[in-house]
């Protein structure tokens, strides 16, 4: 697991200020809050893409996690797309949006009418788009800025040192619990655990052999990296750097940038409503 | 004084016995202290202790006062304290918590707010004094085990602490590993003023270095004394049931047989300077290499072969480089090698957990292709315990732990009653065995594990550093259990760290190193070529050692030290 962990590389997003990075993320966050539709969100995809690209990101490992996560989202989102073919549900493209292109249930239906229709597709693409820029941000984001700048970062703008400390041990707690969660499912394999498909109370029971060891685990962790962190004189006070950030012009073109989409962004969703489905 | 402990007695919460009991003992400043004793004993609790684990975060009762260079523990911070104590834990990979080797050893220094180039020249000092210079970028999860440990050692020695705890460092390391740690130790002993507190199962590795050694027994200091004082005392050591210097059991034995008058040696350099003066001289006796009975080539029927097998993680570096090699049936194998070697990628892909990534890798197991083989009918045939028991445990009783598997496997009720049976008499767990596996020690959690396993009745077992974390009378008894198993022909091979154990249980050895076999075969042949060894990072035990210092040249077929004293008596009784 390779994902969400940060690599030592000599980049361009890794030499940006951790603070130029956290204005793209917050930037980004903020877009993808208000914006559903596919079409504008593609396009901040793309406009993000080469800024992936230039933080020379482990395509070939990455690209596993990230098409699971692409493939559970799509999926996902098409199945609650189903539902999304009524009049009314959508406020925006109301004439093509509830058009129907194929009926699997009927009004009568339990759960309520199910079809494929333009917008279920729209949707289903613009949350896939969402999840996968936002999973992407994220990952790129953990990737290039190092844990001990972030702290630094986060200290300097009066984030309380437990909230630091929850950021600082999500950094390291992902790949170990990640790591231990392929172990223990291999150790259980090994003594002929496999997932049935049964009924729903059987089948939460079928993963207690993978949960409890990986909680225990989780538990024991957040134990030990208390322990260490503190025994390293975390929380005595405030927090310096070894090594000197400062911003330097490619970083406040970089905030420019991002603050501009932004505005783009924000200023068409106001004045034209563009955004929602 | 450095370390003042007054009347100190803790109880964790919910536990009914006291894990320490009435301590009361002072540590000067500078001196180097070795906390020795079983497992469960009380040492690891001292130790958080000091540095105010206990009573700030380790919930329990606490009774007495813990003074840390004059202050209080109990009316000050961890984080305060950290600036008097510094503490390294048995596990390296908790402490770490940066993402580059300079990042980590900076974390400390830049929490105490101190200037930029103070604590740069502290990261430079600490990486230096910690063989670490040159490793300011990588990522400390790609370390070895060894340098992980230096790392961990190197962010505490960044704080310029008066005190250092370690708690069991070498445990999770290879013989070369604990080297490196042992030497980084002592040139802090010889060169600093730091106080070193060092909780070590294996005292032979530290025991040059202790002006002190800490006995303990039950949450109590059984014994206080120099490292002489302690260790000639064999009968308590041996009554609290601690791991003695291989040399000391020696030359307790020769004194039992009345052979032995001279003063007790701790080290292998003492013994030998000691054998060297009496009538007669031992070291002129060499024998000739003597024929092996254990494992030999006759009749050599594989129950593995691996051929050709590469993989690569996805990372571009091959973890095994075109493995080739063969497991004898009904014999008990060690793989061994360096932390990083492969050993357990090779252990996983003899049980289908992982496939070679070559087309041209090809493994068998018990006649079975393991890329061709589901993993369901696999697991019939050849089994794999992980190295940490808890990666598996999750029942609410030994017995539904055991049963777990062999339920799976459809293994009809009468039948798994049996084996259940079977598998608690081999390691003597009937008086646990409605216990949840989670809430007993290590050496019980582990046996738990094995259990499980073996009730599977696999041909070949294979089973991940099974010692780890435990003493020495448990590391025996699971061993025992575990060459038993090959009397019914099952395949054993266990990866490890502790060369006595390989020497004394493994029939044939597997030397791994970078991802290759570097050597293979009998024990005894492997241990005669103790150059190799060292290549991966490997060293003989101590009773070979002496043997081969002495100058026999059959020093490798000698595996316990009751052979070896036995050979050194004969010796005496005959100059």
């Amino acid at each position: 697991m390779t994902l969400l962990t940060y690599t030592q590389r000599s980049t361009l997003l890794h030499r940006l200020h951790p603070a130029a990075k956290a204005v793209w993320v917050l930037s980004m966050g903020l877009i993808l809050s208000l914006y559903f539709n596919p079409l504008p969100l593609a396009i901040l995809f793309l406009i993000s893409l080469p800024f992936f690209i230039i933080g020379k990101i482990p395509w070939k490992r990455w690209y596993k996690p990230l098409g699971f996560v692409l493939l559970l989202g799509m999926i996902g989102y098409f199945v609650m797309s189903l539902w999304l073919n009524r009049p009314g549900v959508f406020t925006r493209y109301l004439d093509i949006e509830s058009i129907v292109l194929w009926r699997i249930a009927g009004n009568d239906f339990i759960l309520g009418p199910m079809a494929i229709s333009v917008g279920g597709l729209m949707y289903t693409a613009g949350q896939t788009l969402r999840s996968m820029t936002l999973v992407l941000m994220v990952a790129v984001f953990v990737f290039s800025t190092r844990p001990n700048d972030l702290v630094y970062l986060l200290s300097k703008a009066h984030i309380p040192p437990k909230l630091v400390f929850i950021v600082m041990v999500a950094y390291r707690f992902f790949p170990h619990i990640f790591h231990k969660l392929s172990v223990v499912i291999s150790a259980q394999k090994l003594r002929g655990w496999k997932i049935q498909f049964t009924n729903p109370i059987q089948m939460a029971r079928q993963f207690l052999p993978i949960t409890v060891p990986v909680l225990t685990e989780t538990v024991r962790l957040a134990d030990f990296t208390t322990w260490a962190v503190e025994s390293r004189a975390y929380g005595s006070g405030h927090f310096s750097l070894h090594h000197e950030i400062k911003m330097v012009p490619s970083d406040w073109l970089f905030i420019i940038f991002w603050l501009l989409v932004m505005a783009v962004y924000l200023y068409l969703f106001i004045r034209y409503g563009i955004g929602p489905l | 004084m450095s370390i003042e402990l007054r009347d100190v007695s803790f109880t964790h919460w919910q536990a009914e016995k006291a894990a320490l009991q009435h301590i009361s003992v002072e540590i000067p400043a500078g001196q180097f202290v070795v906390l020795t004793g079983p497992t469960g004993a009380g040492k690891s609790t001292f130790l958080q202790l000091l540095n105010g684990l206990i009573p700030h975060h380790i919930p329990g009762k606490l009774v007495g006062d813990v003074l840390v260079i004059g202050t209080n523990t109990r009316q000050s911070s961890v984080a305060e304290l950290s600036k008097q104590v510094g503490i390294v834990f048995e596990d390296p990979d908790t402490q770490i918590v940066s993402l580059t080797v300079e990042d980590d050893v900076a974390f400390g220094p830049s929490n105490l707010d101190l200037p930029p180039e103070v604590i740069r020249a502290s990261i430079r000092d600490a990486l230096e004094k910690t063989r670490l210079t040159g490793f300011e970028n990588r990522n400390p999860f790609n370390l070895s085990g060894g340098e992980k440990q230096s790392l961990a050692i190197a962010g505490i020695l960044a704080m310029h602490p008066p005190i250092l705890a370690l708690d069991e460092p070498t445990s999770m390391l290879d013989p070369i590993g604990r080297s490196r740690i042992i030497s980084i130790l002592k040139g802090l002993a010889t060169e600093t003023n730091t106080t070193i507190l060092v909780v070590e199962q294996n005292p032979e590795l530290v025991i040059e270095l202790a002006d002190r050694v800490l006995l303990f027994d039950n949450g109590q200091i059984v014994k206080d004394g120099t490292p002489k004082e302690v260790f000639s005392d064999v009968g308590t050591m041996l009554r609290v049931g601690a791991k003695l210097p291989p040399v000391v059991e020696v030359f307790s034995e020769l004194k039992n047989l009345g052979l032995w008058e001279a003063g007790m040696p701790l080290t292998v350099d003492e013994a030998f300077s000691q054998l060297q003066k009496i009538p007669g001289q031992v070291a002129k006796h060499p024998t000739s290499p003597q024929a092996s009975n254990r494992g030999g080539k006759h009749g050599f029927e594989p129950a593995a072969d691996v051929q050709n097998v590469e993989h690569d993680y996805g990372d571009g570096v091959l973890a095994l480089k075109n493995i080739n090699v063969q497991f004898q049936r009904g014999v008990t194998t060690a793989i061994i090698g360096q932390n990083g070697s492969g050993k357990s990628t090779l252990a996983h892909h003899m049980v289908g957990i992982l496939t070679p990534t070559n087309p041209a890798g090809r493994l068998t197991v018990d006649g079975l292709d393991t890329r061709k083989t589901p993993l369901d009918e696999l697991i019939k045939h050849v089994n794999y315990v992980f190295q940490n028991p808890d990666d598996q445990l999750f029942q609410e009783s030994i017995a539904a732990e055991i049963e777990y598997g062999l339920k799976n496997l459809g293994i009809p009720e009468q039948e798994r009653k049996e084996r259940l049976d079977w598998a608690v008499e081999q390691f003597r767990l009937s008086d646990f065995i409605d216990q949840p596996p989670k809430s007993l020690n290590r050496g019980l959690r582990t046996k738990t594990a094995i259990a499980s396993i073996i009730a599977m009745q696999p041909d070949v077992l294979l089973v991940d550093e099974p010692t780890t974390g435990l003493d020495r009378r448990e590391s025996i008894e699971i061993m025992e259990v575990l060459v038993n198993l090959t009397r019914d022909k099952t395949t054993v091979i266990f990866i490890t760290h502790e060369m006595d154990l390989v020497s004394q249980f493994a029939q044939r050895v597997v030397v791994m190193q970078a991802g290759k076999v570097l050597l293979e075969g009998l024990t005894e042949e492997v241990f005669s070529d103790p150059k190799t060894l060292e290549k991966a990072s490997l060293s003989l035990p101590d009773v070979q050692r002496l043997a081969m210092m002495l100058g026999w040249k059959d020093y490798s077929s000698l595996h316990t030290t009751h052979e070896l004293a036995t050979r050194i008596a004969s010796m005496i009784k005959t100059p």
